[in-house]
């Protein structure tokens, strides 16, 4: 069969890192997020793997699963998938062909969490520095930090997208190999989620502004919920608030649903207290 | 001090552009503040005001950032309006800033109105996946983007067209209780970021680090990068010292 040939160049390698990294959230909403971007990014690749209809629709019903990372790092999973898709139209059908595109799915919905929980922590704090620089700059009249701004966001940005992409790319497929045989994914996603979880846990008390600053007098007494709060631990009310989201969403509660039951909290907390 | 029409939609499509580039169109740093102030006071004529707000706005807005699900407050909106109408109206900088905080809250109800207008085109794009209709599929990109651009635009239409008086009004009429409700709003939405990821990567066997890390933070009062490399250490010591346990499924499928 002609499909074993297929190969991806290095300007289809190249069109998908583009299309990743330069659109990466065009269509995102509260449903599936950046789902359909995703597929975008690797139609091309996908419709020059697979000429037949049936393997497209597949491929196409595959990648439309649910999607959402920090968009830089979304890179790592996007380079993988390729060595895996790629892999796959070389193969004859078959179980085994069945068990690497479950992979696929498998590989995406693994890594999206923590990668997002390193993600988006470890942007926070780089965009803080790179911030903090070019305000020095700014306020002091000088266009030098506009230009340390482009130049160094850029280069975070263009740098993760691009090293990460063709880094898993060609690395991926080991991995893939040696999932059944040592559980390399699954020790790279646990300590990938030990720092996303550390990370997710550190930023909470700082990032979520949750405050109960009212009094309440009760005869002479004066109780102020904050500072009880406070006494127990600082941060609780922002942690306790973030749980309870969590579980919510766990439990299938859609996000736009839940920033709706945010606004009605909030206003029922600024109105009371 | 009110401007001609023409005009007016004309500096709302260069301010309304900036924020656009977040979600709709490529993100080359155009949304940071100090990007966006200094280009919009360069496209308008006045490039040392655009570097002043846009410089004094990163402050401001120093880590707001979307986390997971959560849309943060639009500065990228608060420059552009913040700038075009400090230069075209000739109101004192001070003045100026002042509009930052009710445009931003504007900008950030637009986005959020995108985010649901978007949602129905994932069941058109199932669609066209039942059938491999790979060029339909990708023409829907023009949609989002477009619902994007328009949501940016409207806010920031409505502030320029009818001037600084009217975020002025709107900030001044706004009963009490509104702009509170709105604070803890904004304040409270990352919460849903965060409890998303937190749903995303939970198991029972990381409720430990997320523990370590909330703790070292919230009452030893420990920076960010530090705890951050706190957590590197332990998944190093986790990936190189812990064995995994033999014997897993064959498509080490788990979600």
């Amino acid at each position: 069969m002609s499909e074993n040939t297929v190969k991806l160049t290095k300007k289809d390698l190249m069109g998908v890192m583009i299309r990743f990294s330069f659109f990466p959230m065009v269509t995102i909403n509260y449903e599936r997020f950046q789902t359909l971007q995703y597929f975008c990014a690797l139609s091309h690749v996908l419709e020059k793997l697979y000429p037949e209809k049936e393997d497209r629709i597949s491929a196409a019903k595959r990648h439309m699963a649910f999607y959402n990372t920090t968009p830089e790092w979304m890179s790592i999973t996007m380079g993988m998938n390729c060595a895996q898709e790629e892999t796959i139209a070389s193969m004859e059908k078959g179980e085994e062909r069945t068990a690497l595109e479950e992979s696929v799915n498998t590989v995406k919905a693994s890594l999206m969490g923590p990668l997002a929980g390193i993600g988006d922590s470890l942007r926070a704090t780089v965009e803080a520095i790179i911030g903090a620089l070019s305000a020095g700059f700014a306020l002091s009249g000088s266009i030098l930090g506009t230009i340390l701004t482009l130049v160094l966001g850029n280069a975070y940005y263009f740098g993760i997208a691009y090293f990460g992409f063709f880094y898993s790319y060609k690395n991926g497929m080991k991995v893939i190999q040696d999932m059944n045989k040592t559980g390399i994914l699954d020790r790279i996603m646990d300590a990938a989620t030990i720092l996303g979880m550390t990370a997710v846990g550190a930023l909470i008390p700082s990032w979520v502004g949750f405050k109960l600053t009212s009094n309440i007098a009760i005869g002479d007494y004066v109780l102020n919920i904050q500072q009880e709060l406070d006494n127990i631990i600082p941060g609780l009310a922002p942690l306790a608030l973030t749980l309870v989201l969590a579980m919510l969403y766990k439990k299938n509660i859609s996000s736009l649903k839940l920033v709706l039951c945010i606004f009605v909290f909030s206003l029922v907390i600024s109105l009371i207290l | 001090m009110s401007i001609g029409l023409g005009y007016a939609l004309f500096v709302s499509v260069v301010c309304a552009f900036f924020g656009w580039t977040n979600y709709g169109f490529v993100n080359f740093q155009t949304t940071k503040p100090i990007v966006c102030g200094t280009l919009v006071g360069l496209i308008l004529g006045d490039v040392q005001t655009g570097i002043f707000i846009g410089g004094t706005l990163t402050l401001v807005y120093m880590g707001v950032q979307g986390i997971g699900a959560a849309i943060p407050v639009n500065s990228t909106t608060a420059t552009t309006v913040t700038t075009a109408l400090c230069i075209i109206t000739k109101i004192d900088v001070e003045t100026a800033l002042a509009l930052a905080v009710p445009v931003s809250v504007m900008g950030q109800l637009g986005r959020m109105a995108a985010w649901t207008i978007n949602a129905p085109i994932m069941h058109i794009a199932d669609k066209f996946a039942e059938d491999a209709q790979y060029g339909k599929m990708r023409s829907l990109q023009l949609l989002g983007s477009l619902v994007f651009f328009i949501t940016e635009f409207i806010p920031v239409f409505l502030c320029i067209y009818f001037g600084s008086s009217f975020v002025v009004m709107i900030n001044e009429n706004m009963p009490l209780w509104v702009s509170d409700w709105l604070k803890t709003a904004t304040g409270m939405l990352p919460a849903l970021g965060f409890g998303m990821l937190f749903a995303m990567m939970y198991k029972p066997k990381y409720i430990p680090f997320f523990v370590v890390g909330f703790v070292m933070c919230a009452v030893f009062g420990g920076s960010l990068l530090a705890v951050a490399l706190l957590g590197v250490a332990m998944a190093l010591f986790v990936f190189f010292y812990v064995q995994p346990k033999q014997q897993r499924g064959r498509k080490g499928g788990n979600a």
